[in-house]
């Protein structure tokens, strides 16, 4: 008798329906983070997001209802201390300390709960093979929220990461503004990290999203990019956890790099020879 | 826009320790092409800033054809001395297409967002740059696609702040050119600053020099 295939069980194809939903996350919201140069925070968030989902296993809520919680209220005081585009310094200390107290938080409501080691490991690493059609449901409405708020802000986001004094000088508030596109952002996260766990769903976020930008194409085309770029990091480490017993993590992080670097191979590619030969001669 | 004017009651502007307009009142008339002049650090780009709203006023009153900078802006196109570079990795056309209805809510149609930013370059002279990356442009280059970011919605008044300052003697008659054709064509009328002389003398509109000198403008 064969084998059966891997889309035969149920629990496989909520896989791959899960990783398909937070791809549409991660490659979108990553590639506007990591073009607003936010990548601390798209590494912070989720682990903000975690130590909400430990609150809500030791209160016997579920876990993904701390995480949005959490992450949302900690992308909230992060967009408020973002004072302007004039201190990225100060950006990224309250980003730490917002990320340094939700951790101690986290530990905390760890120890309390008393059942870390099972849940711990699930809300750290992720639990893919475990979603059932619940979770799912609300997985995709997730997705569905935060993509609406992503099309709704899409003109006045991109005007204020692009030409920041252009829009200012319309009106627009990029402290606002800013704070509203982390919350979005902390909605994705919560959602990522529920697949890929809270401690590598950024390489999801920021993998995908670093070759998109590397090939310099135009916003939209730069997120397509991206997306796909997720949903082949994702379903292929899917299909290659199946065969090879490694985690999903392990081939999402390790694929991120290796998309960045085909991305830099297809940049050198690119220039034409006059060219090189210019730059090597500056 | 016929009859723009610019009006400042009482006004006074600091930044830090630096005043920059101490209790300044006068009308003044922005018709065609008004040059603001002044030596470095005397305060025009923050003069200019207060203009577009973005430095609030120590106390005083300014008004853009009788209302004040944050209503009046809608209808300005403000170019500041250093233009932005936070998305260096991004295509010159995508970063004029953020500029067209910017502030709106939504995702543009992608289609005539181009062909409208594509017009624009064309108009300052920019239009091969479309596709490069912003950051590889020169300064010259940059300054060229930095106006057609300003023109994108296209302002009553313009506000550049040294348009001159990177540009090859070729494309300073050229941009000249181009700011009585935006005068002619639109009733566009500008409030630059700049440094060196202007070859505007068979410019076809009207031209004012004005000079901010120690907390004062002299017109
Ligand atoms: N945020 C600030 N805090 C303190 N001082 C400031 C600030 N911004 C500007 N200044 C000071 O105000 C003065 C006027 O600056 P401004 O940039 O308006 O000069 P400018 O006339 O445009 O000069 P330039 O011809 O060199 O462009 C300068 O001395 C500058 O150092
Ligand atoms: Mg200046």
């Amino acid at each position: 008798m064969s084998e059966p295939g891997l889309f035969t069980f149920p629990f496989m194809q909520h896989a791959f329906l899960g990783c398909f939903l937070v791809s549409l996350l991660g490659g979108s919201l990553g590639w506007l983070m990591l073009l607003r140069r936010q990548a601390f925070a798209a590494h912070a968030l989720p682990h903000i997001g975690f130590s909400g989902a430990a609150a809500a296993v030791w209160l016997h809520f579920p876990p993904l209802v701390g995480m949005v919680a959490a992450s949302m209220a900690g992308g909230f005081f992060m967009g408020r201390e973002q004072q302007g585009r004039g201190h990225p310094a100060q950006r990224d200390t309250m980003t730490g300390l917002i990320l340094a107290a939700s951790l101690g938080i986290g530990i905390w409501c760890l120890h309390e709960a008393n059942e870390a080691s099972s849940q711990t490991t699930t809300l750290l690493f992720g639990d893919v093979l475990g979603l059932d059609g619940p979770t799912l449901g609300l997985l995709a409405g997730l997705v569905a929220a935060c993509l609406a708020g992503v099309a709704l802000l899409w003109r006045p986001l991109l005007f204020i990461s692009l030409c920041p004094s252009l829009a200012e000088a319309q009106g627009l508030s990029s402290t606002r503004l800013g704070q509203l596109f982390l919350l979005l952002a902390a909605l994705a996260a919560a959602a990522c990290a529920e697949i890929a766990g809270a401690l590598l769903c950024f390489s999801l976020m920021i993998g995908p999203a670093s070759a998109a930008l590397k090939l310099e194409l135009s916003p939209f085309r730069g997120i397509v990019c991206s997306v796909l770029g997720a949903l082949l990091l994702s379903w292929g480490g899917l299909i290659l956890s199946w065969y090879s017993n490694i985690p999903l993590p392990f081939w999402i992080s390790l694929g991120g790099v290796g998309l960045y670097l085909l991305a830099c191979a297809l940049m050198k590619g690119k220039l034409p020879p006059s060219k090189i030969r210019k730059i090597h001669q500056n | 826009m016929k009859g723009a004017y610019l009006s400042c009651r009482g006004v006074s502007l600091q930044v830090g320790r630096h005043s920059i307009l101490h209790h300044a009142t006068l009308d003044l008339p922005l018709e065609g092409l008004t040059i603001l002049r002044g030596h470095n650090g005397a305060g025009k780009t923050c003069f200019l800033r207060a203009l577009m709203g973005l430095l609030p006023l120590r106390s005083g009153q300014l008004l853009i054809n009788g209302r004040p900078p944050v209503k009046a802006r809608q209808h300005c196109g403000y170019m500041p001395q250093k233009a932005d570079d936070t998305a260096p990795m991004l295509p010159v056309i995508s970063h004029v297409m953020a500029c067209l209805k910017g502030t709106h809510w939504g995702i543009p149609l992608p289609n005539r967002t181009r062909q409208k930013a594509k017009a624009l370059l064309e108009e300052t002279g920019a239009l091969s740059l479309a596709g490069k990356p912003l950051g590889v442009l020169s300064g010259g280059e940059r300054q060229r696609v930095a106006l057609a970011q300003t023109l994108a919605n296209a302002p009553d008044l313009l506000i550049l702040d040294e348009p001159f300052a990177a540009l090859d003697p070729k494309s300073h008659e050229a941009l000249l050119q181009l700011f009585a054709r935006l005068h002619q064509r639109n009733g566009t009328n500008l409030l630059i600053t700049a440094h060196g002389p202007l070859k505007t003398k068979n410019l076809p509109l009207p031209i004012r020099e004005i000079t901010l000198k120690e907390g004062t403008l002299h017109v």
